[in-house]
């Protein structure tokens, strides 16, 4: 682990001296979960693909602000974060329509070799729909909190560093988002307590 | 414990952040409502959908498009200033273009001392109306009464040539110069002056062309020159010129000014005493404070190539001084044009002006300022005449004595001339007999106009039904 801090330490001196060939490395390190920050915030992949680009150039372009001794990753998220939340925002006059949220390859994927049943991992995939759904009308912060806590597994205190909130909003970001999940999936609360 | 509360704890519930007395309640009320239970039930389903839903792979041309993305930022910003420099650039033109704001340089003493004429507000509906809008009229008195009959046009012929206008061409027909005989006025003779345009002038645009008005056939005066100053450069070529211009200031200062309405294309700023000044003009609006007129001229729509003139007058020992402004585009070219009274009573004052010019009939505007000294009910001084029909009709009907506007020169202290910068006069033709009187209200009537007098104003506005109808003489007000 502690190799590892090192190493990234190591990349982003590196970034900040301008090498951007590290700078690929570390877009290499952390594109997965900027990229599925962006997509669960937007439920559309083109759309995410956009928003990792932009955190990543941005973060570049400001990583020379970057202090030692901070963690890179909740940096990196912190810029992420909003890159995502203006690019939301930026979009939001052209909303997509609903059926762009619907991801018709998301539901065609090739079943994973270790499903033991087809069915089974077709219910699976829309459950999963349905929650992406459900995430992508929840409202911003509310929806911001939740995937960084539930799906990025980011503690309390880290998702009030990034959001530059309390640990308390925090929690009550989280409740409230919890809550009107429910209640947006509330239709179909039968298919997900089958999984 | 109430079922909305317990539903609202379900997070801290579930991530253990109750205190034991709090958990106990709250497991309590959960195992005796059914309705919570539910609830619970529904919201674990969720988290654990929630941890079902898998990470998705990033793309695999995510690093390549970081990177191409951060290779095109580094050519970005010579673009960037590409970007805005052209319109930056058209930005700062337009509000260039817009404003300009043009000074005249501080009065005359004999201008200061000038009785305070009666204010003249003139009205012209049809102003405003033509290309540029941005026709604009004045009303400035400054001769004393005392000197109102006694107009004479002797002087003209002997003024000093000023030298060439760097790009405008004064051609004046040369002409002896008529020696005095007291007591004997020469008969009137044509005389033809014209202005025309310098031809591939270098530099600035050129100024406007002055309205050359020139009469003949006058009584020889006692040579009243007005030498320029030195430090003002003569710029008009006249022969026997019928009017002395000289080169106004030194360059016009020209300031640009944030503006305050969208639709003021342009404002000019007249720094001199106008505490006398009257000004009155459709689509516009003026202020004289401070010495300061400020004329701010509207239309509805945005004025390129914008040309503004500016012509009025004032009486300085012996001489009329006319200023003329011109703002062309963004610049602003000022001259002074000196035309030198008459005497009264001269032939010249019974010149007939004919005036004339190739865009005659849209905008030109031409103002005569026919007085009748010492009678107060005397018609106003101006009169604006835009000409539609034939050329000879144009002419017609912007007939004129020269009498009239010299006379003018004395009514009220001024003679007020707007026109366009390229409204010439072409020729002077003399009259063979004195023109009727009252000549103005006539021609006015002819082109449709009437002269209203409302408390001591008088105003010129359009006969109702009369403007498109055959010119024909009809009844004046006066």
């Amino acid at each position: 682990m502690q190799d590892t801090l090192a190493a990234e330490a190591l990349l982003v001196e590196r970034c900040q001296q301008g090498d951007t060939a590290a700078f690929d490395q570390l877009v290499e390190q952390h594109g997965q979960w900027v990229y599925n920050l962006a997509y669960r915030m937007t439920g559309d992949r083109e759309e995410a693909h956009d928003i990792a680009q932009e955190a990543f150039v941005r973060a570049f372009g400001a990583i020379k602000k970057f202090r030692r001794g901070s963690s890179f990753s909740t940096w990196l998220y912190r810029v992420a974060t909003n890159a995502c939340l203006d690019e939301i925002k930026r979009r939001r006059r052209r909303p997509a329509p609903a059926s762009s949220l619907v991801n018709e390859d998301r539901l065609e994927p090739d079943p994973p070799d270790s499903a033991p049943d087809v069915a089974e991992h077709i219910e699976s995939l829309e459950r999963q729909e349905l929650v992406r759904r459900a995430i992508a009308s929840l409202p911003l912060h509310h929806r911001l909190t939740l995937v960084l806590y539930e799906l990025q597994g980011r503690s309390y205190e880290e998702i009030a560093h990034i959001t530059k909130t309390n640990v308390g909003t925090v929690k009550s970001r989280l409740s409230r988002a919890r809550l009107a999940l429910k209640d947006a999936l509330e239709p179909h609360l039968e298919l997900l307590r089958g999984g | 414990m109430r079922c909305d509360n317990v539903i609202e704890l379900f997070s801290r519930y579930r991530e253990a952040d109750l205190d034991p007395a709090a958990r106990g309640e709250l497991e309590a009320h959960l195992a005796a409502c059914d309705r919570c239970r539910e609830e619970f039930a529904s919201l674990d389903a969720i988290c654990a959908t929630l941890r079902e839903l898998r990470p998705e792979p990033a793309p695999a041309g995510l690093a390549r498009a970081v990177r191409a993305r951060l290779d095109a930022r580094r050519e970005r910003p010579r673009a960037v200033l590409m970007r805005w420099a052209v319109p930056a650039a058209a930005a700062a033109l337009l509000v260039a273009a817009a404003f300009g704001v043009m000074r005249l340089t501080p009065p005359r003493e004999a201008a200061r001392r000038a009785p305070m004429p009666a204010r003249v507000p003139v009205s012209a509906p049809h102003l405003g109306r033509e290309a540029d809008r941005a026709t604009i009229r004045e009303l400035e008195s400054v001769a004393p009464p005392a000197e109102q009959e006694r107009m004479d046009t002797a002087a003209l012929d002997e003024l000093p040539a000023p030298s060439a206008v760097p790009s405008a061409k004064l051609k004046v027909e040369p002409e002896a110069t008529p020696k005095r005989e007291p007591g004997r006025t020469p008969p009137a003779r044509a005389v033809t002056p014209s202005i025309e345009r310098g031809a591939g002038a270098a530099g600035p645009p050129p100024p406007p062309a002055p309205l050359a008005v020139r009469p003949s056939g006058v009584a020889a005066e006692p040579k009243r020159k007005v030498a320029p100053s030195a430090e003002a450069p003569k710029t008009g070529e006249v022969g026997a010129g019928a009017f002395y211009e000289r080169a106004a200031r030194p360059a016009a200062p020209t300031e640009e000014a944030a503006g305050t309405r969208a639709h003021v294309a342009d404002q000019m700023t007249l720094s001199r005493d106008l505490s006398l000044l009257e000004v009155s003009a459709e689509a516009s609006e003026t202020q004289v404070a401070d010495g300061r007129l400020t004329l701010q001229l509207k239309t509805d729509r945005t004025v390129e190539n914008a040309r503004v003139s500016l012509r009025f007058a004032e009486t300085d020992e012996g001489e009329t001084v006319l200023w003329e402004g011109t703002l062309e585009k963004s610049k602003v070219n000022m001259r002074e044009v000196h035309v030198p009274r008459p005497r009264p009573g001269s032939a010249g004052a019974q010149q007939q002006v004919v005036v004339s010019g190739p865009r005659l009939d849209s905008r030109a505007y031409y103002v005569f300022a026919p007085s009748a000294p010492g009678r107060a009910a005397a018609p106003p001084a101006t009169v604006g005449a835009r000409v539609r029909g034939k050329p000879e009709n144009k002419r017609a009907a912007l007939s004129g004595t020269w009498n009239d506007v010299l006379q003018a020169a004395a009514f009220e202290n001024g003679v007020y001339i707007l026109a366009p910068a390229d409204f010439p006069v072409r020729e002077q033709v003399p009259v063979a007999a004195p023109p009727p009187k009252p000549t103005l209200p006539h021609a006015l009537n002819r082109i449709g106009y009437g002269v209203r007098q409302q408390k001591g104003a008088w105003t010129i506005e359009p006969v109702p039904g009369r403007e498109s109808a055959p010119r024909r003489a009809g009844r004046s007000r006066r």
